[in-house]
């Protein structure tokens, strides 16, 4: 019955002792099953996801053009559809009545008053104002519709009459890429200071460094002002654009190079960095084969973090009047309107841009969050 | 461009580095720390030199000086390269470099720093043949292959990456890695002091056979005086960034010269209940390296010291043939072996 | 009063991980005489440290005592307590732990806090568990420091412990374990992480003070050495099992487990050089989510039965006094038979 010892392979590094024992598991896959866990990431995620479908398909959700005003209904109160009529009766399809402007005989005042006579029933995936998506789908179709000259307004209009509902998603467009631009910006400028600084270190890094330093103990605000002054008036809207991700991009960087530069740092004094220098590889091989790939997720998160800095950042700018300026429109140039008080006790929806902004950076917040736990996969 | 005959592979000459110290805000530069402090000792052929001695005593700084990851502060590391014959890699340029480094390798201490985890085996272990363009597309496969197959891993692992191994597994992939260029020196720093009791024997043996194979001498740093014993030919003692003993392995742990070495072989734990331990008293610790005691750096912890000790710094001497010491009294002093105690 | 100080009895401490359910501890039984030691030895993910942290109640989740029970015999209870029915914030189970079971760690440096001297740390474990005021903890932590060989201990409370080398952090830890004397120390591979003549001091300063305390040890290491040198009594464990206990005497000179005579037999022995291969253990420990079947050891086995040892688990036996192991090469309780 005893086996004896000799019954065994000789040789005790035989390839098959460890057969079954490992698994096969990508990185990318521990960070994606690590992501999976926090479920206030996957929720910041999914409202991420809607609010850039929604600015894509800006001119599709709203019922209205950005620049089309409804001359009678200036600073209108939200126009909602309706499910009871006047008589109390209940249907399910969605039905607005028409207003009518009528003067108060008492007051002289423009009143709008509804007629009740006809029941204008809302039209989804209807035809109504032409758009485009993305600058080359030409389309009319909306995602709901209702014919003149009945209107219907879900966050009422701007002292112009325009339709805020629809003018938050054009607004949306510009918001969320500002931030995404200007992050690639600052992401590809801070990264390559960071890399050469960490890994050379040197003149080059001192320099770098103390400019960062000067950078980040400016107050940023004032700085973003002082710089978005001085961007030319006469310049395009679409100029303007691409300007303020500049100077929004020009801030941020610092913090950007500061973290990428430490990692670096700390990795080339790894063993496999090491390793890699005794195989002869070149530089440019440590760098891209090496750090790079094992700071990128990293990298990720600390741009993730940092856009909601740009949103508020756009958004504070166009609030002042020196960010975006029409006829584009933005999420901190629609809150332009409701800087005085008067303003906002008699059209308080003019406020809800604000819970935009105050959505998307929570959820930047939350996805920033999970990536970061799931950027080190081997943590426990 | 001679094929290089002589009988040694590497030789150190009176090798140093130092780090400097510096303070206040413009970092000037107030001291030295002598991390290695002239240090010379010769490798012959598929021979192997073990390296002791305690943390911070400068032997992986050797290591990395020797492989000129560091810049030596003075002295020669003269390579016999097959090719090239004798280049002093302390000044050796760029291309030279290039060329040496195909002949010195190094197998790294921790095994889960020492792989870069987003590369896969294949990548990890191809990276030396891809830089030298030995080999590529299927070629390069087949030899990752190959060299796996040779550390006891199977093949198939290649597209797999260094979390999914074991210390000990991964500590070959490091190993195969080192081979990869068929080298004719490898420097090993500590390359079993973070693996399990059982798989420390696996690669000590994996080491030895492949040392047979391959011809291969090694430098073998450690700390464990007994995995040292066991792997070692000819074996150094630093202490403080200098070698205090140098013998052939048997010499030196059954008649060592120096108070120090003399020290180390009673602290080992042996696993043997039934030897009484009548353990050398040894006082203190480590000196710290930027401050080192005047004299010989050991003399306050030496039981032996006597004036001249703290004055004068002992000369690295010949005691026997074969065997030097640093120590004032090497030829009068009877220290015990370590099975003598 | 009982003769043992701690009887641990099947004890189990498993962690349930997403990955599936960890045995780190399956079925441990131990026991601490009075002012004797216990060496604990196997390799990393053996259960050794899981059991130290078991008996003083410090296992953290996903980790969980599931069975079994710890009893300890201190000084006023003579039927001993079920540290393992303790509730985990009681006062009983506060005054256990310091007190009466004292723990050090591998590494000093983690379990000393940076911000405070060390004079600071000892007097808080101090204050803690002893009824003095702060000008005798004082005074006390400079006499603990002195009794753990501490030159000028009068200084070095004033310091910080990244001011101390590793030996010195660890003779700290130890004057502040000792600080409360206790009747147990648990030493969790206190002298891993140190050089080699630091260790012969350090080792050689726990002998000292458990003759002069009169403390039991629980000495948990992966070192031969160590274990030989320190131990009264081992316990060699393999992933999560105790597979052989005896006295340290029988188990050098007639280790019978086959793991334990491999592992013996695979490390080298100072001062024997011989140019051959070291006799390696193959492959390699299991990955704990993954146990082997039967006998844990069976797949690395020289001895291995084809058909029993994979099929069935083998128990602890007694072969001779003092002596049992968990092999079924020895379940006719005689001789072994395979070596």
């Amino acid at each position: 019955m005893v086996a004896s010892g000799d019954a065994m392979p000789d040789n005790p590094i035989s390839p098959d002792f460890d057969a079954e024992e490992t698994e096969v598991i990508s990185v990318r896959r521990l960070m994606w099953l690590r992501f999976k866990r926090n479920r206030l990431a996957l929720i910041g995620s999914a409202v991420l996801i809607f609010m850039y479908l929604a600015a894509i398909f800006a001119g599709f959700i709203g019922p209205y053009g950005l620049r089309e005003t409804h001359e009678k209904f200036p600073a209108s109160a939200p126009l909602l559809p309706r499910f009871v009529d006047e008589e109390g009766n209940f249907g399910f399809r969605p039905f607005v009545y028409a207003m009518e402007s009528k003067v108060d005989p008492a007051t002289f005042k423009r009143v709008l008053t509804p007629n009740t006579d006809v029941k204008h029933y809302l039209h989804f995936f209807a035809r109504g104002t032409p758009y485009t998506i993305l600058g080359v789908i030409e389309t009319d179709i909306h995602l709901f519709h209702v014919d003149e000259p009945a209107k219907v307004f879900l966050l009422g209009t701007d002292k112009q009459g325009r339709d805020l509902f629809s003018r938050i998603f054009y607004g949306a467009q510009v918001s969320l890429t500002v931030g995404l631009v200007g992050v690639s910006l600052s992401l590809i400028f801070g990264t390559l200071i960071g890399i050469a600084g960490g890994y050379f270190g040197g003149l080059f890094d001192d320099a770098s460094q103390r400019i960062i330093e000067v950078l980040i103990s400016f107050p940023q605000i004032p700085l973003w002002l002082a710089l978005a002054a001085l961007i030319p008036p006469t310049w395009t809207s679409v100029q303007r654009f691409f300007a303020i991700s500049i100077v929004l991009s020009l801030v941020n960087w610092g913090g950007l190079s500061r973290q990428v530069r430490g990692m670096v740092y700390a990795l080339r004094e790894e063993d496999y960095v090491i390793a890699a220098r005794y195989a002869s590889a070149s530089n440019w091989r440590i760098i891209t084969r090496h750090l790079l790939p094992n700071t990128l997720s990293h990298i990720l998160v600390v741009a993730t973090i940092s856009i909601p800095a740009m949103i508020l950042g756009e958004t504070a700018l166009s609030f002042l009047g020196l960010g975006i300026q029409p006829p584009m429109t933005s999420w901190g140039l629609l809150l332009n309107q409701a800087q005085h008080t008067r303003v906002l006790i008699q059209q308080p929806w003019l406020l809800t841009p604000a819970l935009f902004v105050v959505a998307t950076i929570i959820s930047f917040n939350f996805l920033g969050d999970g990536l970061r736990d799931a950027a080190d996969p081997f943590a426990n | 461009m001679a094929p290089d005959q002589s009988n040694v592979v590497l030789e150190v000459q009176n090798l140093k580095k130092y780090f400097p110290i510096s303070a206040g805000l413009l970092r000037r530069e107030v001291g030295q720390v002598r991390a290695v402090d002239g240090i010379s000792f010769t490798i012959p052929p598929r021979k192997t030199l073990g390296l002791v001695g305690e943390s911070g005593c400068g032997k992986t700084t050797a290591a990395h000086t020797i492989m000129r990851g560091l810049e030596p502060t003075g002295g020669q590391v003269i390579f016999h390269d097959a090719l090239l014959g004798a280049v002093d890699l302390a000044t050796a340029d760029k291309e030279t470099l290039f060329q040496v480094r195909r002949n010195m390798q190094m197998v790294f201490q921790d095994p889960q720093s020492s792989l870069n985890p987003r590369m896969t085996l294949l990548d990890i272990i191809g990276e030396p043949l891809v830089i030298y363009k030995i080999a590529k597309g299927t070629e390069l496969i087949d030899r990752v292959a190959e060299l796996l197959k040779r550390v006891g891993l199977r093949p198939e692992y290649m597209r797999r990456f260094p979390h999914a191994f074991s210390g000990g597994q991964r500590q070959r992939i490091g190993i195969a890695r080192a081979l990869a260029l068929n080298p004719q020196f490898i420097v090993a720093d500590e390359p079993t002091s973070a693996l399990d009791v059982s798989i420390q024997a696996q690669t000590l043996n994996l080491l030895q056979d492949l040392q047979d194979e391959f011809s291969l001498s090694y430098l073998f740093i450690a700390h464990d005086l007994s995995v040292v014993e066991h792997i070692s030919d000819f074996v150094a003692v630093m202490y403080v960034g200098k070698i205090v003993e140098l013998a052939d392995t048997h010499r030196l742990y059954h008649s060592p010269k120096h108070p120090y070495t003399e020290a180390l072989l009673s602290s080992i734990p042996r696993p043997d209940p039934a030897i009484q331990q009548t353990r050398v008293a040894i006082r203190g610790e480590l000196p710290n390296p930027a401050s080192p005691p005047k004299g010989c750096t050991f003399h306050p912890r030496c039981p032996y010291a006597e004036a001249i000790c703290a004055e004068e710094e002992p000369a690295l001497q010949e005691v026997e043939s074969g065997h030097v010491a640093a120590c004032h009294f090497a030829d009068n002093l009877n220290l015990r072996g370590v099975n003598e105690f | 009063m009982h003769p043992n100080l701690l009887e641990i009895t099947d004890l189990k401490t498993h962690f349930f991980t997403e990955g599936g359910v960890v045995p780190a501890v399956d079925g441990v039984s131990l026991s601490i005489k009075r002012g004797g030691t216990l060496g604990v030895l196997g390799e990393s993910g053996c259960g050794k440290s899981v059991t130290g942290f078991s008996i003083l109640r410090l296992v953290r989740p996903p980790g969980r005592i599931v069975g079994g029970a710890i009893h300890y015999f201190g000084r006023e209870t003579v039927n001993g307590e079920d540290l393992t029915a303790l509730d985990a914030r009681s006062e009983a189970l506060r005054q256990v732990r310091g007190a009466e079971i004292a723990m050090i760690f591998q590494e000093p440096m983690t379990s000393l806090d940076p911000l405070f001297t060390v004079g600071n740390q000892i007097m808080e474990a101090i204050l803690y568990h002893q009824d003095v005021s702060k000008a005798e903890a004082r005074k006390i932590a400079v006499e603990m420091l002195d009794k753990v060989r501490m030159p000028q201990p009068a200084d070095v409370i004033k310091q910080y412990p990244h001011q101390l080398s590793g030996g010195m952090r660890q003779r700290v830890m130890i004057a502040m374990a000792l600080s409360c004397e206790p009747q147990l120390l648990i030493a969790d591979e206190p002298t891993t992480a140190l050089d080699v003549t630091t260790e012969a001091q350090i080792l050689e300063l726990m002998r000292e003070l458990q003759d002069e305390l009169g403390m039991a040890i629980m000495f948990i290491t992966h070192d031969l050495g160590v274990i030989a040198e320190m131990a009264e009594e081992v316990a060699v464990m393999y992933l999560g099992k105790v597979v052989e206990q005896s006295d340290i005497q029988s188990l050098f000179a007639d280790p019978q487990h086959p793991y334990t005579r491999a592992l013996m037999q695979s490390i080298p022995k100072v001062g024997q050089k011989s140019s051959g291969r070291l006799e390696a253990i193959r492959g390699m420990v299991p990955s704990p989510r993954r146990i082997p079947s039967g006998c844990p050891f069976h797949p690395r086995c020289a001895n291995f039965i084809a058909d029993l040892c994979n099929v069935k688990t083998p128990q602890l036996k007694k072969t001779r006094a003092g002596h049992s192991v968990s092999c079924f090469l020895y379940d006719d309780g005689g001789s072994s038979n395979g070596a």
